[in-house]
């Protein structure tokens, strides 16, 4: 990838969308409510809020 | 989570109502439910499955009461269901599961069927509170997860199979999924396929793919098309290679047991061997001793008399000898020949015999001992005989001592040699033909040499697909740095692959300590079981292998026997609770483990892969595995099993079938 890119990187956002994307795991691990394209969509929300 | 009890109503041969409490004791935590076969056991531990899960593993779904059915008029309403009573963080929740079916004709059901399926609990003024419609599949989740009830809800079967699993080197994909479930890493696994899924499914990365702004520069509606190929035929290399990987893994397999098989026919050539020369010594030995048996009767016939006349004719020349010179006869001169001197009247030297003169009357009293009047000549025959025989007897004496001594020797190398004959045989039965495993070893190996080839060059393939995929889009990176837009899609990516990175790191680095733990917990039990230096391993892939000591039995190519690898899926299901009862108390905080409770051990028919020896480990070792056992088991088995939980067993129920279609639960003292 792009080395110009990848000194871009913060980490605070990196542990953001990490504990944001297991959360939201973990909860539908225990009701098992969504299919897996709402989970997809869920956590690309995630990252479009974190980036932009 | 504890069982309080099971009521079934027309549920499978359960007509009518019927209530099973469980023991709840925590020093008496066991609860044994005896049976015959075909009386019930599978249908109550079937029953849990049902109520929790709404499923069964019966071949035939159909769950009402035969007899009910049979019996009931048209028209009328038949309820088949199953109550489940749990006690679960300190919380008593009633989950009843049922089916109302209307009778179409007798003996048969109405299509419409009714379903229902309720959870109720005591709040804490001990009145019944019911779980919300929406809320009850996550409260099941939450008391028991289905993904989890396989590993506490077990059947002989299913040990059966997974026993079959640990073989050498084979991997379990039981042991794999367990220890994924186990401490909640399926969040974790779904979060990677969430984020950048292989195959088809969709994924986060692939909807940011899709995101690029092409309308500025038709070269990125280019790339995108190129790396949608390239991602394409990644998933499907990535498929052949992995297809290909499975190949491989059995052949090598195949071959490793037959090059056991056929090691075992080298061995099997080597007895024939020695079967071959044990027959030779026997034989050789066999003539020996024909050649002594036949020779005893002769040598009696030729030099018997002599040894056992010995004493008679001992005494008799022992008393001729004492007689002294009896005998002054002759040899050879007859009483006519020296009549005929006397008449003569001239002896042989030539002198005269004149009657009255000395020498005349001389050779008359000589008349008195020669024949036929000389007895003293025939003593002394006798005598020469006897002499003769006497030595004659104390030579077949020796030599039949010999002899016997020599028969004595030559049965006892038979008698060896025919137990190393039949030891041989007994080696050598049931051995398969050389020949067959000799030709299916080629195959396999041929076979194995094409998909390796096969292997190498889809690698070769999936290498060039991922550096034209990496440069498509190391392409459209460079390219997206003058688009405001898809300058953000691909900070997007960026950060995305690095979650991925993490959360990938997370995962191996549980995964490999969850693996560890649970095989210390299953040696721990397992070492209970057997009380020898015996252990097992799981490799990286989970592959597991049978330790003695330092020696690894797989490497050694023993094959671990049915008994002893059902031993292991014991220890491991016990393993797996003890772990997830160590969790229970360590995961006091919220965190990826989903496991918070104990869980209680329902096995059926769990010990009859197993001999009485190993029945007893078992049932010694089980009330310390989980805090609540239920074990259905047949009468045989469970007498040993009992006998050896005394203390244990809390409640003990017999089943007795009534008929095909009917069985009462009789309470049992304990």
């Amino acid at each position: 990838m792009n080395s110009e890119l990848v000194h871009a990187v913060d980490d605070r956002v990196v542990e953001r969308l990490v504990t944001q994307i297991l959360r939201l795991e973990i909860q539908n691990c225990r009701t098992n409510s969504f299919s897996n394209p709402e989970m997809v969509s869920k956590i690309q929300k995630c990252f479009e809020a974190e980036v932009n | 989570m504890k069982i309080i009890h099971l009521k079934l109503q027309n549920f499978r041969q359960f007509v009518g109502t019927h209530f099973v409490k469980f023991s709840t004791d925590t020093e008496r935590n066991v609860t044994v439910v005896l049976g015959d076969n075909g009386t019930g056991k599978t249908t109550l531990a079937q029953a849990f499955r049902w109520c929790l899960y709404g499923k069964t593993e019966f071949a035939d779904e159909s769950l009402v009461n035969k007899d009910a059915l049979a019996t009931s008029k048209r028209g009328q309403g038949l309820d088949v269901s199953v109550e489940l009573e749990i006690i679960h963080r300190g919380t008593t929740y009633v989950i009843e599961r049922a089916l109302m079916c209307t009778v179409e004709k007798q003996g048969l059901l109405g299509r419409d069927v009714v379903k229902d399926f309720s959870i109720t609990f005591k709040d804490d003024l001990g009145k019944s509170r019911p779980i919300p419609e929406l809320e009850l599949e996550a409260k099941i989740q939450e008391l028991l997860p289905a993904s989890m009830s396989r590993y506490f809800l077990f059947d002989g079967e299913r040990i059966h199979s997974l026993s079959k699993q640990i073989q050498v080197g084979r991997k379990s994909k039981e042991f794999a999924e367990a220890v994924r479930g186990l401490l909640g890493l399926d969040p974790l696994v779904n979060a990677l396929q969430h984020l950048d899924g292989s195959k088809n499914t969709t994924s986060v990365r692939k909807n940011f793919d899709k995101q690029y702004d092409a309308s500025h520069n038709s070269r990125i509606e280019e790339l995108a098309l190129e790396i949608r190929h390239h991602e394409e035929e990644l998933d499907k290399v990535g498929q052949e290679v992995s297809e290909q990987r499975e190949v491989i893994s059995e052949l090598e397999n195949e071959i490793r047991k037959e090059e056991l098989n056929l090691g075992r026919f080298e061995e099997a050539a080597r007895l024939q061997r020695q079967r071959k020369e044990t027959m030779q010594r026997k034989d050789g030995y066999s003539k020996e001793l024909s050649v002594e048996l036949k020779a005893i009767p002769r040598n009696v016939s030729e030099s018997s008399l002599g040894y056992f006349a010995k004493n008679l004719v001992g005494r008799a020349v022992q008393m001729f000898g004492e007689l002294g010179d009896f005998d002054r006869g002759i040899p050879d001169i007859h009483a006519r020949t020296l009549d005929f001197l006397l008449s003569q009247k001239k002896c042989l030297c030539g002198n005269d015999l004149l009657e009255g003169e000395q020498h005349f009357e001389a050779i008359r009293a000589l008349k008195k001992f020669v024949p036929p009047e000389s007895l003293g000549t025939s003593i002394n025959h006798f005598l020469k005989i006897a002499e003769s025989n006497l030595r004659t007897g104390e030579a077949f004496r020796t030599n039949f001592n010999e002899t016997i001594v020599r028969i004595g020797t030559l049965r006892e190398k038979i008698s060896k040699e025919e137990s190393e004959l039949e030891l041989i045989d007994q080696m050598l039965a049931g051995r398969d033909d050389v020949a067959h495993t000799q030709r299916h070893l080629t195959e396999c190996r041929t076979d194995l040499k094409r998909v390796r080839e096969e292997n190498e060059r889809t690698l070769v393939r999936k290498g060039q697909s991922e550096s034209a995929f990496k440069r498509a889009r190391e392409e459209r990176a460079a390219i997206s740095k003058g688009n405001e837009q898809n300058r953000k899609i691909e900070a997007r990516q960026l950060y995305l692959k690095q979650c991925y990175k993490i959360l990938s790191d997370v995962y191996s680095e549980r995964e490999s300590e969850t693996r560890k733990s649970l095989e210390d917990e299953i040696n721990s039990v397992f070492r209970k079981i057997f009380q020898v230096n015996l252990s097992i391993e799981i490799d990286e892939n989970y592959g597991i292998s049978v330790v003695i000591g330092d020696e690894r039995l797989s490497e050694r190519g023993v094959e671990t026997s049915t008994a002893q690898s059902g031993s292991v899926i014991l220890a491991f299901i016990a393993g797996i609770i003890a772990l997830a009862r160590r969790k229970s108390v360590e995961d006091s905080e919220p965190g990826l483990s989903l496991v918070g409770e104990p869980y209680p051990l329902i096995m059926d028919a769990p010990l009859s892969a197993f001999d009485s020896l190993r029945i007893e480990a078992f049932a010694t070792v089980l009330p310390s595995v989980a805090e609540q056992v239920i074990l259905f088991i047949k009468d045989v088995d469970g007498a040993i099993a009992v006998s050896h939980m005394k203390n244990k067993v809390g409640l003990s129920y017999r089943l007795r079938g009534l008929s095909a279609f009917s069985t009462t639960v009789e309470v049992q003292n304990v």
